[in-house]
């Protein structure tokens, strides 16, 4: 099956500053191996060293997250689209406060089993710091 | 040949990003970076500014003090803003409360390469230093990028 691989920003300059693949996959997780095998230097900041997939490395078959499908071995169909998209996190020195919900919560909210603070996602802020330089 | 990495933003975005820092205290805050790669630096420089801000939520409301989040639909978010203002998303700020504007080992592990991460230390609700980072391409740890002062617009 011949499916598309979008690469997200921050990994186009390990994949000739292209912003997609085509690669012959019958999985998303073939797919990915696929990509890797086409551009090797994306693998360290995909896979962990004992192969898995990085926690803050989101995949979808065309809009569907796949942890919510089949994971990698989600079959593909000819045409599909496969986007990786970043997680952003960070913080500064500790532990935090749950140490085991740290893999976990970048996948929140959707599979974060314990109640948040707030019952609600909160909303994003007003965009009062949003400011463009005029070009 | 070594290259000298640099991100350029006003006095105002810098301020911006100070101030929500403050605003978050004793929290995390966190926002991308909007922005274009710079050419004109030549081959030595790698430069990049920042030509804009998009604020987001903490996602880590379990430890906000010492943690944060973005998840991927908000990540879409930015790339959509930036997209509609002809830019990119280059990187990502956020503070470290009561702590030095340094990467933590939490911060490399989750970081992406490319991007610029900056990082404002925010001790008693004043903020302090703000520096920014670019992860190596090994992932073992980080490269300090300069931060230079642009000329603002009249938007920012």
């Amino acid at each position: 099956m011949s499916v598309k691989v979008m690469i997200p920003t921050p990994l186009r300059v390990y994949a000739d500053k292209r912003d997609s693949a085509e690669v012959s996959a019958a999985t998303v997780g073939e797919a990915l191996s696929g990509l890797t095998s086409q551009f090797a230097e994306l693998r360290k900041h995909l896979y962990t060293e004992d192969g898995k997939l990085r926690a803050f490395v989101n995949v979808y078959l065309n809009d569907e997250d796949i942890r919510y499908l089949a994971k990698e071995n989600t079959p593909t169909k000819d045409g599909d689209t496969i986007s990786i998209v970043p997680s952003i996190a960070g913080g500064c020195f500790g532990m935090p406060i749950d140490f085991e919900t740290d893999r976990e919560l970048l996948q929140w909210p959707r599979q974060h089993s314990r109640k948040p603070v707030r019952s609600q996602p909160p909303a994003l802020p007003t965009k009062k710091f949003f400011a463009i330089a005029a070009t | 040949m070594s290259e000298t990495l640099e991100v350029g933003i006003s006095a105002g975005l810098t301020e911006k990003i100070r101030a929500h820092g403050v605003e978050t205290y004793p929290y995390e805050c966190c926002g991308a970076l909007l922005g274009r790669e710079n050419s004109s630096g030549g081959a030595a420089v790698v430069a990049r500014e920042v030509l804009g801000l998009f604020p987001l939520v903490n996602r880590r409301d379990d430890s906000p003090r010492n943690r944060f989040a973005v998840t991927a639909d908000d990540v879409r978010e930015a790339e959509k803003a930036a997209s509609a203002q002809g830019l990119e998303v280059i990187g990502w700020y956020h503070s470290h409360p009561d702590h030095p504007a340094k990467p933590s080992d939490f911060d490399r592990d989750h970081a992406w390469p490319w991007y610029s991460y900056i990082i404002v230390s925010v001790h008693t609700g004043v903020p302090q230093d703000m520096t920014s980072w670019r992860l190596k391409e090994d992932r073992s740890g980080y490269l300090e990028e300069k931060i230079s002062p642009i000329k603002a617009s009249a938007a920012n």
